[in-house]
């Protein structure tokens, strides 16, 4: 019997049946856009969006933060839940901990520009787990659930389906006839999970927020990170996620994704974005897996089938490139942190900062490399960037309103009270960004799965980058420049299609706007745009940074004690590029960063608001004056995009 | 192949026979003896104070104070209750952090799973660890919410929260428009006039939309916006143009009109009002909203009922009950 037979059978036996039914085939609404315009699939039962613009609007949102479900948020006050940050991402104003006389907390935040999406990513291991059915000598081990879920898990399977109830109200008869299964303890914050992001997703052809379904997997290895986000399609889910308990290495989590969920049949789909790779010693991407073992073309394929994206740079570090690890990029000294891995923080010499498989351009790099080896590419990555709040507030990525991320923490506090917010090496975290038809679901994780998607350090800077055999001329003074990028090329996070034999080097088109900010505060100008190359040569990976718009001689700079900007500027970049040494036998990626003029750090302005003065010793106590002035940490940073990459693959397998 | 084959509903029949069996021969956990008295220890009260001072830089009002130990109280009632319901032993997050814990100590090593959860609670481990606590007050709070969910929200019920949280679901007021854009960057101080001269030519030429084709710069987005809400306009030109251009009139070119990037004339085609949607539109949203605000509700007559079963006793302070109202 099949598990679309048990289905149709249980859909006749049991009160839920018509909400599986409505589960497995959700009948899409038929829009006002003709489907051949959609380069996505509809899943789900949503009015079409008026904003739909088949050449796709630049969304900004935050797909990493953590709620009081998580426990590390949790035991350091943070109240707000899944729902709080979801009013949060949507514009509403929310309190942060410590909170005082009748709940009044000590602050509240608010977005001055809304959120387009979010995700909250709760880690896994206080949402629930099956654990208690697998571990035998445990209470509960041999209840009947448990004696179902290990003996007949199809069927256990079915019904927890049937249960992950949302908002159809006819499923709660079904909780009610057999209670225990909506009502088990284990289940409920996932429920509840769901059941937020459900509250906040506007399904109306407004389309002003979209939520995702999500949670972070908190693997790790003798304290290096090997952390990762699972973000759900739609509200076809799991039936608990998938810990760090039942699956210690990432293999056995895709593993236990695809098997659970990709492979299920209904609908169910999920990608896994990996982070703080700064943070890993090197292990998330080393050219091996858990166990030692070398890719093959078939785990090569299929890592990069469900990891598509990385977090580039959040609250936690910025792991693009490291100076001086295989880079002489002056711009990658930014927002880096001297330790390498999760424990590097408390114990000196743990963890590695400068293991060149912690970044993400090397991991590029190696992707290229394996390729070469095996036959495919494991690290097939295109960029976003988020926050990872621990306080529950989605995308708070201002730097003048910095509030921490990881609650008043009282070992900072304790040492400078009514000082820094934050450990001064932390930043606020950066946004995602992705090109969309609208503001759905569907269409914004088919977005994610074609990595047409980029990442900024906070500012919405929009940023376009296409890649063409057909030279476009001066698409920059025509405005043809993105009409023509999918017309005859690929936008970024593509493939270059095979050279045709006409063809001798591929032209890239790189457009950028600056932010154009907030009523508060405009938008910093840019100052230069550049093309990061990326190659194996002679078994050698190399790299290249090219400038090739703006200007890197630039007068622009910053006053870091009143954050006033000075210097010229660019509202707008836009050129067309062809590397002046591309060679087809050559296997490369290119990626577009879009760097801003100067501006204050975010400890520059805390600093500036605390009256410290680092020329007077005596304008605040020792620990605050240290913080503040050490050299070791920048007061101005610029800002920065980047785009996911073009990859160009040679016709004839790899060189 | 007949889905009602017999071997599956004997599966589910036999499922059901046990879980009641189940149920019959374990009672439910609620015999259990109960704490019924909770005190809150001076020393308890001191460290929420200095707790606060840590955090907030400052000590507590006493108004303050008192709110610190109503909180704490709650958290309490949440976490007794949920230890007379067995959630301590039974729930798999609680059991996962004691054997950690356990582990973590190192000499629970070769005793079974269960051996040492049993050593965890007698060293009161399940009583004193910070993630438990949380835990256990985050299942009752869940339970609270989970209740709230039955009975099943009516029509009217959702009609009426529609209408009372008609600015959450207010579809915004929409504007059809097309604009031409004058570069700062590219044309400096002259964009202004560069536009008004336009303007001239394009009015001159017909009061069309269609008339300002071959005038100003490439702008990233279409020059023709198809029904954009204020907030979405303010996204892709600022919040300055978004607000002006409600103003334009209508069926004709004006400006120009200030942006984060220059200046733009704006031929504005419709202007759509703000209009609350049906219930059908959002019904999923709301009927989630409903529920949550139904479930903040339930925590807080759970909350009342406890107080109720239990004796709080603060140590060095006076009798709670006056100050400890319903917050939230």
């Amino acid at each position: 019997m099949g598990i679309e037979s048990i289905r149709a059978f249980a859909a006749t036996l049991l009160p839920c049946g018509s909400a599986v039914l409505g589960l497995l085939g959700s009948v899409p609404t038929a829009g006002a856009v003709a489907e051949e315009d959609r380069s996505f699939a509809v899943t789900e039962e949503r009015e079409p969006c008026t904003d739909f613009h088949p050449l796709r609007n630049a969304y900004f949102g935050d797909i990493h933060s953590h709620t009081s479900f998580s426990q590390d948020a949790s035991v350091k006050g943070t109240r707000n839940e899944p729902r709080d940050a979801y009013r949060f991402a949507r514009g509403e104003r929310i309190g942060i901990q410590p909170y005082d006389e009748q709940d009044v907390p000590w602050a509240t935040v608010q977005l001055e520009r809304p959120l387009d999406f979010a995700a909250v990513t709760d880690h896994a291991e206080m949402l629930g787990e099956v654990h208690t059915c697998l571990t035998p000598g445990l209470p509960g081990h041999d209840s009947w659930t448990c004696r179902m879920y290990r003996g007949w898990p199809t069927l256990a399977y079915f019904l927890m389906n049937a249960r992950v109830s949302r908002a159809n109200p006819i499923r709660f008869a079904f909780c009610g006839a057999l209670g225990i299964y909506c009502l088990e303890a284990a289940q409920m914050p996932w429920m509840e999970i769901q059941r937020a992001a459900e509250a906040a997703y506007d399904r109306s052809a407004a389309c002003r927020f979209t939520s995702f379904v999500g949670y972070e997997w908190t693997g790790s290895r003798s304290s290096n990170n090997l952390h990762r986000n699972v973000i759900f399609r739609n509200e076809r889910t799991l039936d608990l996620p998938i810990s760090f308990y039942e699956e210690s290495r990432a293999e056995g989590l895709w593993e236990q994704l695809r098997a659970q969920c990709l492979d299920r049949g209904d609908g169910c789909e999920a990608i896994v974005i990996p982070h703080n790779s700064n943070l890993s010693s090197g292990l998330m991407f080393q050219a091996k897996d858990r166990l030692g073992q070398g890719y093959t073309a078939a785990t090569a394929a299929s890592r990069s089938r469900i990891e598509r994206l990385v977090e580039i740079m959040q609250h936690k570090g910025d792991s693009e490139c490291s100076l001086g690890v295989d880079s002489t990029d002056e711009l990658c000294g930014f927002e880096k942190l001297s330790f390498g891995s999760l424990g590097g923080k408390y114990i000196p010499f743990m963890g590695d900062p400068t293991a060149p498989a912690s970044f993400v351009r090397n991991a590029l790099k190696i992707g290229i490399e394996q390729h070469a080896k095996v036959g495919a590419n494991p690290f097939k990555l295109g960029i976003i960037a988020g926050t990872d709040s621990h306080v529950g507030t989605p995308g708070n990525v201002s730097e003048d309103r910095h509030v921490n991320h990881a609650g008043r923490g009282k070992p900072v506090l304790a040492k400078a009270p009514a000082g820094l917010q934050d450990l001064i090496e932390f930043n606020p975290g950066g946004l995602a960004g992705v090109w969309a038809e609208e503001n759905a679901r569907d269409a914004l994780f088919a977005a994610l799965q074609r990595r047409e998607v980029f990442g900024t350090s906070g500012p919405r800077i929009p940023v376009r980058f296409f890649a063409s055999w057909k030279p476009p001329g001066d698409a920059c003074r025509s405005g043809t420049l993105v009409e023509r990028g999918y017309a005859e090329g690929v936008p970024m996070g593509g493939d270059l299609p095979p050279r045709p034999p006409d063809a001798t080097a591929p032209s890239f088109s790189v457009w950028a706007m600056r932010d154009p900010g907030s009523q508060r505060r405009p938008g910093t100008k840019l100052q230069r745009l550049q093309i990061v190359k990326g190659w194996v040569e002679n078994g050698e990976a190399r790299e290249v940074v090219h400038d090739v718009a703006g200007s890197s001689a630039g007068n622009a700079m910053v006053d870091v004690y009143t954050c006033e900007q000075y210097g010229d500027g660019f509202d707008d970049l836009c050129t067309v590029w062809t590397d002046p040494d591309f060679d087809p036998e050559q296997h490369a990626f290119y990626y577009v960063r879009v760097i801003e003029n100067p501006s204050c750090r975010w400890s520059a302005h805390a600093c500036n608001r605390l009256g410290v003065d680092c020329l007077d010793r005596r304008s605040a106590n020792r620990e605050l004056f240290g913080q503040c002035c050490t050299r070791d940490r920048p007061r101005d940073i610029q800002e920065r995009a980047w785009s996911s990459p073009i990859w160009y693959q040679p016709a004839h397998g790899a060189p | 192949m007949n889905p009602l084959r017999k071997p599956a509903v004997h599966f589910v029949a036999l499922g059901l026979v046990l879980y009641l069996a189940k149920a019959a021969v374990y009672p439910l956990e609620s015999s259990l003896p109960a704490q019924t008295v909770i005190v809150i220890e001076a020393a308890r009260v001191e460290e929420l104070r200095r707790d606060w001072l840590a955090r907030s830089g400052s000590l507590p009002s006493e108004r303050g104070l008192e709110a610190l130990v109503r909180s704490e109280v709650d958290d309490r009632l949440l976490i007794e209750e949920a230890r007379r319901r067995g959630l301590h032993r039974s729930d798999p997050v609680v059991q996962r952090r004691l054997l950690q814990n356990m582990k973590f100590l190192g000499d629970a090593a070769g005793s079974s799973a269960a051996t040492q959860l049993d050593e965890a609670h007698r060293l009161g481990m399940d009583r004193s660890d910070l993630v438990v606590r949380r835990r256990l007050v985050q299942l009752l709070q869940l339970e609270a919410y989970g209740r709230a969910r039955v009975p099943e929200p009516s029509e009217a019920e959702l009609e009426t929260y529609l209408a009372l949280h008609s600015d959450r679901f207010m579809q915004p007021a929409r504007l059809r428009l097309h604009h031409v854009y004058f570069s700062r960057d590219g044309r400096g101080a002259a964009a202004e006039a560069d536009a008004r001269a336009a303007l001239v030519r394009i009015v001159a030429k017909a009061n069309v939309s269609g008339s300002a084709d071959d005038e100003g710069d490439p702008f990233m987005f279409p020059r023709d916006m198809a029904s954009r809400s204020e907030r979405e306009l303010a996204k892709t030109f600022g919040a300055e143009f978004a607000g002006e251009v409600f103003e334009l009139p209508i069926g004709g070119w004006s400006g120009p009109v200030a942006s984060a990037y220059g200046e733009h004339l704006v031929f504005v085609h419709s202007r759509s009002p703000a209009a609350l949607p049906p219930l059908g539109v959002v019904r999923r949203e709301v009927f989630e909203s409903l529920l949550a605000e139904r479930g903040k509700r339930a925590l807080r007559e759970t909350l009342r009922e406890l107080r109720g079963d239990y004796t709080v006793r603060i140590e060095g302070r006076a009798a709670p009950d006056s100050s400890i109202q319903d917050g939230g």
